[in-house]
């Protein structure tokens, strides 16, 4: 959704490599040192269905490192302390752990989410996620929130607010452009954006019916700044996504979608995390350095203001 | 700024008188050199006194040249690279007129030079450092991709000049960003050099007449921009017969006709050049869900030219191209078209105010534009940007004596650039960028000096001062001023002053050096490893301070074997000021205006450049090697870290020859080494939403493989059953990366969350392996030579 000018340029090198006669081949670049970095991954949020305060902690993998699935597990920290200060109080998270949930398809599922086959894991590995168990932290609108993490020596800091939420007005389903397909549907949602600058982030089912987010789920109101505006949001990315039904809907399903209002250093995060994942493979971006917002380390601490929506998909 | 002014227009006129009072008692021999065959003018063709060499005159651009002797006796000689040379006697008594015809070819006169007498050459006897001349004639034999000769890429190939990437014709000058170059075609900018995103440029070598290159020792009369020059001069048209050209290749076809309007006074070329390979595949796309889908690019240029008098000539000449790319997806209600290109118009009036001035005068539009739209279903969006120049010029080459020659000049421009101005509709609600274009004049002054101390030192002193002004309607961002239209914004300006100068260690050797400031006002920063139709290019404003730049060059001359070899070694230090780049977290965006995600810092680049041609011969070429160090330091990247740029390549090797076998078979070939391109690494990889992502290492601190490549061809011109047929054709057979080595075009990280394993791959893709092509060129000469 959101509007890059660099995509302007995919179809013109799709018919550049058609047109030429280009290989490829795997290239051994000389080895980078590089210093581990503590990753996090942390969201607060407000509104109805909003998920508890919870913090993932992680450490970056070396490039030339190929990871199995217990090198992969063995990634999580879990010796962490991990504290926010919602402006009122300070809230330490409760560690839980995939080892705490006796086996069984919550567990599974649980794991999948975290990008897990338990059957390759070895038993002695565990994944553990800093959670706000009892919900003491105040998720609301318009409240900053600081995070403290401190694992041995080292000091994590990072800030963030949710923003007021700017709610979808109303949800459509339509036939989808060009020849008709029955079962195919679009989503068109309308928002009546506010005059000031406003960051927004979606979620839909994929086809896992988990949570998850297209080729791009960000955008922000430049272009429709103040405007009562009508959309299309597409379904998150599947496995088998093609050219010809890209983010359009089955007839018939139900989806949940996850609208979000976030605030500008949340956006520039995901924006360069978003632009550096799909400008692998063209000849024509640089680099991009993702915008953390984490100070002594790498990651996001991100505020969301929620509306969740399920659609029953019909034409 | 008025004070400079006038200090710089009363020093202008004090210069002339002097340089008037000094120039009496002698007589001025002036006029035209042309091609005898087709009454094209000759640029930098010299005319000298063969008893004292030092007694000469070069045309300029319009094929004008003026010596002013002592009255007397005097043997002159006319030459002219690939031309006979022509000596005439004279006794001059009065101002004479002189046109000179030199015919093709190297055979001799009636008279002929004794083998002690050298002829004059520029290699060695020029002021300038840093300047080489491309004909045409000698790039058409050279190897080129897919058939296409491409001038910008053949002077890929002199050392000091980089390419911007595998088969691009963009290109970077003594680590200068690919903005610092100046691009002319008769006198226009061109802003985009590039068609099929740089892979061919946009200049039709049928319709090139001659082409310079100035790299370091920039003189006075040009100016904004900090690195190099490439001044293209069209063709004017046969005055004298008709003549057709053109060619048949793989990818384009083209034709050029010209003739007179009125014979040996009014002339006329017009040239066209278009791509089929996408039109070729319509049918197969025909009832596909891609049907309509297409790309090409096109070209067109004309010129005409009236001689009114001896005293005035005009000129009108323009250039037209585009680029077209149509995406279509009919069963998606998909479609979208993107043509970008340039235009151009030059009218220029030569005049001769006496035989000793000369004056031109310019009105030359030009633009760059590219523009989307598209849409799918009710859905339409449409961009547009673009830059476009409003430019008068008047320029003055003044021949007081052998001993100097004075230009001096004016230069006026009026830019307006267009930032991505977007529009788009979704059936009900309108909506668009607030981002206005942005507008800015260009004022310059100049005068410069090439004169002689004695018989061995020889100077090109020059003073360029020139100012740019942001005009309104603009709103500040700084203090929310308003400004109504062409109220000024800000001021800009500076005094750049130019300076060469040879010494004359013998008659086939001598020692330059240079010291050269310059300013630029509008500038262009791209965030991808090569320049884009949409990078966008952007004035001075209050928040974007112009480029400057020193540079510093010292050359030793030296020709072989009475001129058949030329030979330098030069050295140049280049400090930058100002310079433009992105923040490392950049991302391309609608939303806000490119000046305001620019990052400023410093650039140094350094290097040393050997150059050894053959001109003359069944065997001419070429060989370049360059050693260099670019680097730039940005405060806001990795805290003013100076990293190598992108334009930094260490080594940098070509040799290019053509030899001919027979006069209907002729071999070229191109042999080119450089180190790899600098690139920044993978450092680690992370997992956030369960998706592997990328950190990066510090900006540009691995290298690509190296690259080297070795390109043929052959020209076969088929037997004619008798001399002097009016329609002469040949065919040129080009082999790109003969030995097929796999050069990275560019690298990518693959990473792959699989079973029970997570990776990142990095891999290499070459894009040009061995390609051949074959290329049938023909020519129809209304009047051949017999």
């Amino acid at each position: 959704m959101n509007t890059q000018l660099s995509t302007i340029m995919y179809p013109i090198c799709a018919l550049l490599i058609l047109m030429i006669i280009g290989c490829e081949e795997e290239f051994n670049p000389p080895i980078t040192a590089s210093a581990e970095q503590y990753v996090v991954e942390g969201y607060v949020e407000a509104g109805e269905g909003a998920n508890p305060t919870y913090v993932l902690i992680t450490r970056s993998v070396p490039f030339f490192d190929e990871l199995n699935a217990d090198e992969f597990a063995s990634l999580f920290v879990n010796n962490a302390d991990v504290a926010v200060d919602d402006g009122d109080k300070v809230v330490q998270l409760s560690k839980f752990c995939l080892g705490d949930i006796p086996d069984g398809p919550i567990k599974d599922e649980l794991a999948e989410q975290f990008g897990l086959d338990l059957t390759t894991v070895s038993d002695d590995v565990d994944i553990c996620v800093y959670v706000d168990f009892n919900n003491q932290i105040i998720q609301e609108e318009g409240r900053s929130y600081d995070l403290t993490i401190r694992i041995e020596d080292d000091l994590l800091t990072a800030t963030t607010t949710i923003p007021k939420l700017v709610a979808l007005d109303s949800f459509m389903f339509e036939e989808i452009p060009g020849v008709p397909v029955d079962s195919l549907a679009q989503l068109f949602c309308r928002i009546a954006d506010p005059s000031d600058a406003n960051y927004y982030r979606y979620f839909t089912d994929d086809d896992a019916g988990n949570l998850n987010t297209a080729f791009s789920s960000i955008t922000d109101d430049v272009q429709f700044n103040g405007q009562d505006f009508r959309f299309p949001i597409a379904q998150a990315d599947n496995d088998d996504v093609s050219f010809e039904d890209y983010g359009f809907f089955n007839v018939g399903d139900t989806v949940t979608l996850k609208w979000c209002t976030i605030d500008k250093e949340h956006y520039d995060f995901w924006n360069t995390f978003e632009y550096s994942l799909n400008g692998q493979g063209s000849p024509f971006t640089s680099y991009t350095r993702i915008a953390g917002n984490v100070d002594g380390g790498f990651g996001i601490w991100g505020g969301y203001s929620v509306q969740l929506e399920e659609l029953i998909v019909a034409k | 700024m008025l004070k400079y002014q006038f200090v710089f227009l009363l020093s202008t006129h004090f210069f002339l008188l002097v340089n008037l009072l000094s120039a009496q008692n002698t007589f001025t021999i002036s006029g035209y050199i042309s091609d005898a065959a087709t009454g094209e003018t000759l640029i930098g063709a010299n005319v000298y006194n063969t008893e004292d060499q030092s007694q000469g005159a070069t045309t300029n651009v319009y094929g004008f040249y003026s010596l002013t002797l002592p009255e007397g006796q005097y043997q002159l000689s006319a030459t002219y690279l690939g031309y006979t040379d022509q000596l005439l006697d004279l006794n001059l008594t009065e101002d004479t007129k002189l046109p000179i015809s030199l015919s093709q070819g190297v055979l001799m006169t009636e008279v002929t030079i004794s083998a002690e007498e050298q002829e004059k050459d520029s290699n060695v006897e020029s002021t300038q450092m840093g300047v080489v001349e491309l004909q045409v004639a000698n790039i058409k034999k050279l190897p080129a991709l897919l058939g296409e000769v491409d001038i910008l890429k053949t002077m890929q190939l002199l050392p000091g000049v980089l390419s911007s990437g595998e088969g691009n014709s963009g290109f970077y000058v003594r680590g200068g960003g690919p903005d610092q170059n100046l691009v002319l075609l008769d006198e226009a900018i061109v802003y985009n050099t590039g068609h099929l995103l740089g892979f061919f440029s946009v200049f039709n070598a049928d319709v090139i007449k001659n082409t310079t290159l100035i790299k370091g020792g920039m003189p006075a009369n040009y100016g904004g921009r900090l690195s190099s020059v490439v001044d293209v001069q069209m063709k004017e048209g046969n005055n004298k017969h008709y003549e057709a050209e053109g060619g048949i290749g793989l990818i384009s076809s083209r034709l050029t006709f010209e003739g007179p309007l009125i014979k040996d006074k009014a002339s006329f070329i017009v040239s066209g050049r278009r791509t089929y390979a996408l039109d070729l595949a319509q049918p197969a796309l025909k009832g596909g869900n891609f049907e309509g889908t297409n790309y090409y690019f096109y070209d067109l240029n004309a010129k005409v030219n009236y001689t009114v008098s001896d005293k005035d000539r005009i000129f009108l000449s323009g250039y037209f191209g585009r680029d077209v790319l149509v995406f279509s997806q009919p069963n998606r209600d998909f479609e979208f078209e993107l043509p970008y290109g340039n235009r151009t118009a030059t009218l220029r009036w030569n005049h001769l105010f006496n035989d000793k001035l000369f004056m031109n005068l310019s009105a030359i539009y030009n633009d760059y534009e590219l523009q989307f739209n598209g849409g799918q279903a009710d859905f339409k969006f449409g961009l547009l940007s673009g830059v476009r120049d409003y430019n008068l010029k008047m320029d003055f080459d003044y021949f007081p004596s052998p001993n100097h020659t004075i230009k001096y000049g004016a230069n006026y421009t009026y830019h307006k650039l267009t930032p991505n101005t977007t529009s788009a509709t979704n059936g009900e609600t309108e909506f668009s960028s607030d981002f206005l274009p942005k507008y800015g004049q260009e004022v310059a002054f100049y005068i410069q000096d090439d004169f002689a101390i004695g018989k061995s030192l020889r100077i090109n002193a020059g003073l360029r001062y020139s100012f740019f002004t942001q005009l309104g309607p603009y709103t500040s961002k700084l203090d929310g001023t308003v400004y109504e239209s062409f109220d000024p914004v800000v001021t800009y300006d500076g005094l750049e002053p130019r300076l060469s100068m040879k010494y004359t260690v013998s008659p086939e050797s001598s020692l330059k050096g240079a010291v050269t400031l310059t300013n630029q006002y509008i500038h262009l920063a791209s965030n991808s490893s090569s320049t884009l139709p949409t990078d966008l290019w952007v004035p001075s404003t209050e928040i974007v301070a112009p480029q400057r730049a020193v540079q510093y060059a010292l050359g030793y001359f030296r020709n072989f074997n009475n001129n058949v070899y030329e030979s330098s070694i030069e050295v140049y230090y280049k400090d930058l000021r100002n310079q433009i780049d992105y923040a490392d977290d950049q991302v391309p965006t609608l939303s806000e205006e490119d000046e305001d995600q620019f990052v400023f810092g410093i650039g140094r680049a350094y290097g040393a450049e050997f150059f050894l041609r053959k001109n003359k011969g069944d065997l001419t070429g070429w060989i370049g090697y360059t050693l260099s160090k670019t680097e730039r330091s940005f405060t806001e990247i990795e805290d003013g870290r100076w990293y190598p740029a992108v334009y930094d390549r260490r080594n940098d090797l070509s040799v290019v020859g053509n030899y001919e076998i027979s006069p209907r078979l002729e071999i070229g070939g191109a042999f080119i080494y450089g180190s790899g391109r600098f690139f920044t690494p993978a450092e680690s990889f992370v997992f956030i939403e369960n998706k592997l992502n990328i950190l990066y290492a510090g900006r540009n601190t691995s290298k690509l493989p190296d690259y080297h490549r070795l390109d043929l061809s052959l020209t076969y011109k088929p037997k004619q059953k008798k001399e002097g047929k009016k329609f002469v054709s040949t065919w040129n057979l080009s082999i790109y990366n003969v030995y097929n080595r796999k050069n990275p075009f560019f690298i990518y990280y693959d990473p792959t969350i699989d079973e029970g394993t997570s990776s990142l791959q990095a891999y290499q893709v070459t894009i040009f392996p061995i390609i051949p092509s074959i290329t049938w060129n023909f020519k129809w000469n209304q009047k051949p030579k017999a």
